[in-house]
Order: structure tokens, then sequence, then C-alpha cells
């Protein structure tokens, strides 16, 4: 064979690898719909909310699905928010994916989850993350390829629900108590950022920034901390001048580790998520601009429509909403410092 | 001739292989390990000639024909 | 890095692929030297000095034995006969030296980063037992990347060039890529220099088939690790961690599931390693061959993890057993007992080095030991009784030749083996003991539908990611016993049906592997040795 032969049969077989993959991407988007409407809470549906809609994007991994519900701030403020949140989500990630929501929306506020600052220890690691999460860009089928072999091949047929319901939020109403030894927070081996984490967590910020959007670092309560990741943070945002929400110290004494954690601590519940949510909705509420949407005739509909859905299913799970948790709440009348 | 004996000592250590028409000893796992050992001191004391280890090595002892050329040789070279 | 990241297959294969056929083919071995300092710098950093070190220390005993040699060889024949052995014994002792030193130094790195800690409980408890205040603190060290597969290929080397079978390298570079190629640097294929130094530091022009097969190579081996291995861990894992949960036919199914595990796990590393290679035009050594149709378990370790069992054969086995001492120890016996067992004492003795040496090396926990002592264990009584059951069989007129006892062999040999294995992955001894024991009390039939879902086996279809990979690699394996290569037959295919196969191998590789989000990727199993 000719070299020139071999170069075109080579590219001939990549093509087709691409348009294989590019297909077998489509199959699993297609398949990743649920059909439970609170069960629909894959974060990549944010690309589906219609144009400028969202004013507030929480980010980062499964503690932004668990933690945070953004119908609820809908529900007291008329606030627009969306929770982006994929299991162990880490620092390149933060940045690709926001990248891409840019593209379609220019939110106020960007809530940064500090766990994923953490994950990748080691440089091979985050180059291992950093091309997965450009892959993943090119190739879906890359992140959602599990979804192929779900049990119900027909979704690719019938449309379910394209938007999330419940706004990213991902419902867990088990309740399972922390152990004693996971209650309070531990001190911790001294942690460092790997330097091409924090090469990703700065740019992240830049593009915030670039974008217009104030950018806050948020912790949701999790046993999986410590003080020293704590401090290590704090330092971090000191040095940037941006604001570092650790709920593990602001809600200490709030937040009751026998009842509000769905898995011994390190997730919230329902029951945890709503005072985290509520929390949240004051801070927005008190410290940053926001427009209440609730007239606003082009949102309303489906907004209010998805509230009353994702009501009717907390409903059948048997959970109610919590009392609002700012009204209960003294440390949260006192205005917000730093 | 010394194939004759060679094939008598391999019958010796492994009886009921035809070792006149078997090839690739072991590659096709009829001699293990263990059976070389026990061939190879067989081998050293029934021709008086000393096997070293660097010729302890599966293309030695390949076939009956094999083995006898490397006791040639080691008788050589005494 | 490992063999199935993202990192691997796409920010260092691909470049480094690129950059050895752009670059002048007398330079290409400098290619391949660089990508493997810079996998080694990423996997083990400062750790690099140790390998390093080796590199250098075995290039210069092999330099002085080679040149002793040399000298002896020119002044060989101005020398009387006498005076000439008497030299030649002289070199020969001062060679033994050096090996023995080369030995014992890298050895002894081995020993210091692996097990230290080892040891130091070791001596601990003999304190505690003799009433003895004295404890070794455990230390935290790291161990560098593949040291227990390098060390193995730096004495080999050595050894080769003082029994005269390989010529010592000019080049001190060389020898470093040698220990250090990338592909076996993690999990082997232990290499010998005289198969593949010359391949290594010679550069090789691009061929179109060698290249296709190093890839598909890889394939094969990515199928064996992402879809099979890492599918099969959680359920793994799960049944040897709470054995107490379960039933025996579960506890029964989950050591085979687990061989068969450790089997993809392993060999499709070793697949990736090949491949890898292949696309530079080099050749490694097989390390397995159809390992589960052995008849003895001595076949079974020639024909898994192949180049640790000869390493052991050559390097341990036969210098211990022919070695003169023992001969002459088995030449004496002869007097004392008949000759079958004459002939066997040297080989107990050498089979003891040889399965404590085997077991220390899987790693430095007490099982491992136990481990190499199991089948030191059923080699011995296999040797020990051979008259008996020769005796037996001839009575009881059973054709030992024939298919049917073949079979049974075979069935032997691979529950034997499964019982290793079920050792091997044990938390430790004890928890192996009691799950020994449990497979033989017999649970109820009706419970094994909730204990499989107890495992994490949501429905019953997931059985099929065991049955599958059976099928598949009894199929292949079938063909490859029967002397038949797949990718020969695949490659005079005509191209509309190879690429289908290839894309077919991508899709299934992609949709079905256990990789991305909500799968923590095991690490290879092999790797941690």
């Amino acid at each position: 064979m000719t070299r020139q032969n071999i170069i075109i049969r080579f590219f001939a077989f990549l093509m087709a690898v691409f348009l294989l993959l590019q297909a077998l991407g489509w199959i699993s988007i297609k398949l990743m719909q649920n059909t439970n409407p609170v069960l629909n809470y894959y974060s990549k549906k944010i690309y589906n909310e219609p144009e400028n809609t969202i004013d507030v994007i929480s980010i980062g991994s499964s503690d932004v699905y668990s933690s945070i519900s953004p119908l609820e701030w809908w529900k007291d403020y008329g606030y627009t928010g969306f929770s982006w949140g994929e299991a162990s989500q880490r620092p390149a990630e933060n940045y690709v994916y926001l990248k891409k929501i840019y593209e379609k929306q220019k939110p106020k506020v960007v809530f940064l989850e500090t766990a994923t600052f953490f994950r990748d220890q080691s440089d091979i690691d985050n180059i291992n993350t950093t091309i997965k999460a450009y892959l993943e860009q090119i190739f879906p089928v890359f992140a959602y390829h599990r979804f192929l072999w779900g049990p119900n091949p027909v979704r690719i047929f019938n449309s379910p629900p394209k938007k999330s319901v419940s706004k990213g939020y991902f419902v867990r109403p088990e309740v399972e108590k922390a152990q004693d030894s996971q209650k309070v927070l531990k001190k911790g081996k001294k942690i460092k950022m790997n330097k091409i984490s924090k090469y990703w967590v700065d740019k992240t910020i830049e593009l915030c920034e670039k974008n217009g959007s104030k950018v806050v670092l948020l912790k949701c309560p999790s046993s999986d901390w410590s003080k020293k990741k704590y401090e290590s943070i704090k330092k971090y945002a000191d040095k940037k001048g941006i604001e570092f929400l650790d709920l593990n110290y602001e809600l200490s004494g709030y937040i009751d580790w026998d009842n509000d954690t769905c898995d011994g601590g390190i997730h919230m519940n329902y029951f945890g998520a709503s005072k985290v949510t509520s929390y949240l909705g004051d801070y927005l509420s008190e410290n940053c601009k926001l427009k209440d949407h609730r007239k606003d005739k082009k949102i309303k509909k489906s907004w209010n429509h998805n509230y009353k859905v994702y009501k009717k299913e907390l409903e059948r799970a048997g959970l109610k909403r919590a009392d609002s948790f700012s009204a209960a709440n003294p440390l949260l009348q006192k205005p917000f410092m730093n | 001739m010394n194939i004759e004996k060679v094939i008598e000592v391999l019958n010796e250590v492994k009886p009921g292989v035809d070792f006149s028409k078997e090839n690739d000893l072991v590659e096709r796992h009829i001699l293990s390990s263990m059976e070389i050992v026990m061939l190879v001191s067989e081998l050293s004391e029934e021709f008086d000639v000393d096997i070293p280890l660097p010729e302890v090595v599966p293309e030695n002892f390949y076939s009956a024909q094999t083995i006898a050329k490397l006791i040639e040789r080691m008788e050589d070279e005494d | 890095m490992q063999y199935n990241s993202y990192m691997y297959l796409f920010a260092f294969l691909i470049p480094v692929v690129i950059l050895y056929y752009i670059i002048p083919i007398k330079y290409r071995w400098g290619v391949l030297l660089t990508a493997s300092i810079v996998f080694y710098l990423f996997s083990s950093k400062y750790l690099i000095v140790s390998i390093l070190f080796t590199s250098l220390l075995v290039y210069l005993a092999a330099k002085n034995i080679e040149d002793r040699n040399l000298k002896f060889k020119e002044i060989k024949k101005s020398l009387e006969k006498p005076e000439r052995k008497l030299l030649k014994e002289k070199n020969e002792k001062k060679n033994n030296l050096v090996c023995g030193l080369v030995a014992i130094i890298s050895l002894g790195i081995l020993f210091f980063s692996k097990y230290l800690n080892f040891a130091g409980n070791i001596a601990n408890s003999f304190c505690r037992l003799l009433n003895i205040n004295m404890q070794f603190e455990t230390v935290h060290l790291l161990m560098p990347l593949g040291i227990s597969f390098y060390t193995l290929s730096a004495i080999a080397y050595v050894i080769d060039v003082k029994r005269g079978v390989c010529e010592a390298e000019k080049k001190p570079l060389k020898i470093f890529l040698f220990l250090s190629f990338f592909p076996t640097v993690t999990e082997g294929p232990i290499e010998r220099y005289k198969n593949v130094g010359k391949m290594l530091s010679t550069g090789h022009s691009f061929d179109y088939k060698t290249f296709c097969f190093g890839l598909q190579l890889m394939m094969w081996g990515l199928f064996k690790k992402i879809v099979v291995a890492d599918n099969l861990n959680r359920y793994v894992m799960v049944v040897f961690r709470d054995y107490k949960n379960f039933g025996n036919w579960v506890i029964i199914l989950m050591v085979l599931v687990y061989t068969l595990e450790l089997y993809a796990d392993f060999s499709g590393c070793i697949d990736i390693a090949r491949g890898s290679a292949e696309l530079f035009g080099i050749e490694l050594s097989e390390n397995f061959k159809q390992p589960f149709v052995s008849k003895t378990v001595n076949e079974f370790w020639q024909r898994w993890n192949i180049t640790l069992g000869s390493f052991l054969r050559d390097y341990v086995f036969y210098p211990v057993s022919l070695s003169t001492g023992f001969q002459n120890l088995s030449k004496k016996s002869k007097k004392v007992f008949n000759n079958y067992y004459a002939t066997t004492v040297p080989m107990i003795f050498a089979l003891f080095m040889v399965w404590l040496c085997n077991g220390l090396w899987h790693g430095s926990e007490v099982k491992y030991v136990v481990y190499g002592l199991y089948y030191y264990a059923i080699l011995t009584l296999g040797l020990l009784l051979e008259p008996l059951f020769k005796k037996i069989f001839e009575s009881l007129n059973i054709n030992r030749e024939s298919k049917g006892y073949q079979r049974c062999q075979i069935a032997r040999t691979f529950i034997l083996v499964n019982i290793g294995m079920m050792i091997f992955n044990s938390k430790d001894i004890a928890s192996a003991k009691e799950m020994f024991f449990a497979m033989f009390k017999p649970s109820a039939i009706s419970n094994i539908p909730q204990e499989l879902l107890n495992t994490g086996m949501q429905s019953p279809a997931m059985v099929l990611l065991f049955i599958i990979p059976v099928i598949i690699f009894a199929f292949v394996g079938h063909f490859h016993e029967q002397g038949i290569s797949i990718r020969e037959y695949l490659a005079q295919k005509p191209l509309f049906y190879r690429w289908s196969f290839y894309l077919a191998g991508v899709a299934v590789i992609i949709s079905l592997g256990a990789y991305g989000v909500g799968f923590k990727g095991a690490d290879f199993i092999y790797a941690q040795f």
C-alpha cells in the first residue's frame, strides 16, 4: 500500500469512528430522559432552558444537586436558578461546563462548590479530568454512555420533558443519620490545591467575572470536609477578594445530623436541602440585586407549572416543605459580614 | 548411537510418550520443568557429562535429536 | 498513568507515536527513551533515581563481567592447560561475586521499599512473643513504579551476560530504556534483554500491518479491562468483603468470577502494553497462553504470568535444583531411597525457594506467602505421591493418556487454581480460611436471587456480564490453542467486514465500559506489586 493510501484509509476510519461516536451520543442523550419528572434532574438539561432566563447558577459535584433546590427560591423570591452537579465533578469540568452555559445564559450570581477543588490531587488526575471534560464536549457519549443500557429503549421515540422540572435538584428523601464522629468537622490533614486544579479554578473565576457574574465560593454542609480544607479555601478566597460561604460553619447548629442527611453525613437529604436552599435564598436577597421574575410573562407560566409538578411529586413522596428557615433562625436576621 | 539411549532415559523420566516422534517437548508441555531437572541429572549420570545451566533452555530440549546433539557437544567440550 | 486512562491513550501515546515516526530512524529509540522518562516522572517523580541507579548498577556489572571474559579469551591461547583452568575458575568466582552483589543490592532496594514494614511487623510479633520490649515503627514509603518488575529484568540481564547468552550493552541509556520502557514498566511482561534489547534500541520504519495489529491488540485489552474486569469488580468486592452475609453458592460463584476478573484485568493490561509496543514495531513476550486449559498446576504457571514463571524457573529453580550440592545430595540419597525419590530431593528444596519467592513477589503480606506455599504444597504432594498414583491407576486400569482422564485433570487444576485465587483476594488468612469452609456449607438455592441482588446486580440480565465474557474467551482461546491466529484471519477479510468489526468493538467498549460518572475505575490489580 502506498503512503497516500494509508493516510486516506486512516482518516476515513477516523471519520467512521467520529460518526459512530456522534450517533451513540445522540442516542444516549435521548435515553437519558427520565419519565419521572423529579428524577429528571440531569445537569445537561440547562442547555434546553430559554436564553438569558437563569440568574443564579450553582455548579459543582453531587453536593449541588443534593443540597440546592432552585424552585424554592422561585416560590419565595421569584429568582431563577439552576443547580449543575455531576457526581465527583472536578475543576477543569467546572470551567468547561460553565463556558458552555455562558453561551446561552447570563447568570448574575455563580455559586462555585469547593468540594470539587481538592478532588484531583495529582497532576495525572488533573490532566485526565481536563481531557475528559473536553472530550465529553465533543462526544457526549463518553459522559452519558451508561444510559445506553437503560431498561427502556422506546424512549428514543417518545420524548419525555426535555427540561429539568426541578432545575437540576435531585430530591433525596432517605434519612440516614451521621455517626457521632462525622457530626463534628474533622481537623484533617494539611492540604493544598494541586497547581493544575488551581489553574482551572482561577480560570473559572476569571470567566465568571469577565461575564459580569458575581462569584461566591460555596461549601454545602458535608462530613466529607475538614478545617484544613476550609482554611485553605478561605485563604484563597481572601487573596482573590471573593466571598466564601462554608455552610458547615454558617449553618453549624442548625443542620440536624440525625435527620438532615441521606447517607450518614456525606450528602444532604430533602430536609437538609431545604435549610441550605433557604439560607442561600436569604443570602441572595440581601446581597445581590436580583430580579423577581414572578411577574415576567415570558417565563412565569412554565416556572409556576414546574413548581406545581415538583410540589405534587414531593407530596406523593410524603415530604412537606420545611417551615421558612430564615424566620426560625435568628442568625440569619443579622446582615452578612465580609 | 546416542539417540536410542537418550530416548531410553526420556522414557524412564516420562513413560508413555513416543519420544522418537514428538517435537517441541517444552512448549507443548510434554516435559515440565521438574521433569527437565530429573532428565538433566539422569543424562549427566548416564553419559557422564556436565550440562551447564545456560544450556538448560527449551531449544536444547526441543526433541530427542536436539538432546542427543547437546550431549555430543558437551562431550566434545570436556 | 494507567494504560486505560484518557491521559495515556490521548495525551501520551498519540503524540509519542507521531513523534516516533517523524524523527529519523536513527534517533527513534531516543523518542522511546524520552517518553519512558516522562511516563516515569509523572507516576513516581523523584523516585526515578531508584530505577536510574539500578540501570547504572547492572550496566556496570555486566560490563565488568564481559571485560573479564574478553580478557580471558585473549590470553587463553598463551596459557598452559592447568593455568587456563585455574584462571577460568578464578574468573568464574569473580563473576559470581558480581552477580551476587547486583542481586543483593537491587533486591535490597526492593526489600527496603516493599517489605520493610512486613519485616518490621514480623519482628514485632517475635519480640512480643519473647517478651522483649522493642517496637519497630511503621514507615510510610512510596514504592517506585514497577520496582517488582524491573528489578527482576535487571538481575536476569546480568546473569545472562555471565552465562554468555547475552552480550553486555555498551550504552548505559539503552539499559535504562530496557528497564523503564513505558509499556512494560507498570505490569510487565518481565522481559529479557536478549529478547527485546536490540528491538528497543533500533528504530523501526512504519509497518502498516504491525501498526494495525497493535491497535487491535490494544482494543482487545481495553475490552478485557474496562468492559469485563471493571464491571465485575464491584460485585466481587461486595462478596469478598461481606462473605458472611452470603450463602455458599454465591460465594463459589464470586470466587469463579474473581478468577475471571483477574484474568481479564491482568491479561487485558498486558494486551494494552503489548499493543502499545507494537505501534512502534516492537514485539514483547506473551504473558498468557490460555491458562485455564492446563492439565497440571505446574502447567498453569507456564501459561499464566509466563514471564514471572520463567524467571523463577531459569534463575531460581534450575540453579538450585541443578547445583552441584543438591545433585550430590541426590546421588547420595540413592543409597537410601529408591531412584525416584532420590531425584526429587533437590526439587523439593528448589520448589520451596521458587514458591516462597513467588508468594513474596506478589506482596508483603502473610496471605501472599500462604498463596505461594499453597502451590508448593500441591506440587510437592504431587511429586511424592506420584508412584502411589501410578500404582492405583494401573490397578484400576485407567489410561492416563485418555481424553477423559485429561479432562478430569483440567477440571481438577481449575478448581485448585480458583482456591488459590480466593486466598489471593481475601483480606487476610483468617477470612480466607472462613471463606473456604463457607463454600462447603450448602445454603438454600432459593436464596440465590436475593443474594445476587444484594451484591448490587439489579437485574437477572446482569448475569450476562460474566457469561458472555466466558463464552468469548473460550472461543478465542479455542482458536489460539489450535494455533489459528484470529488476527491473521481478520486481516484477510475484506475491508468492509474488518471495519464493521472494529467499529462494533469501539461501540461495545464505549457503551458498555465501566468508566465515567458513577464509576471509579479500579486500578490495575498487578500494578500494586
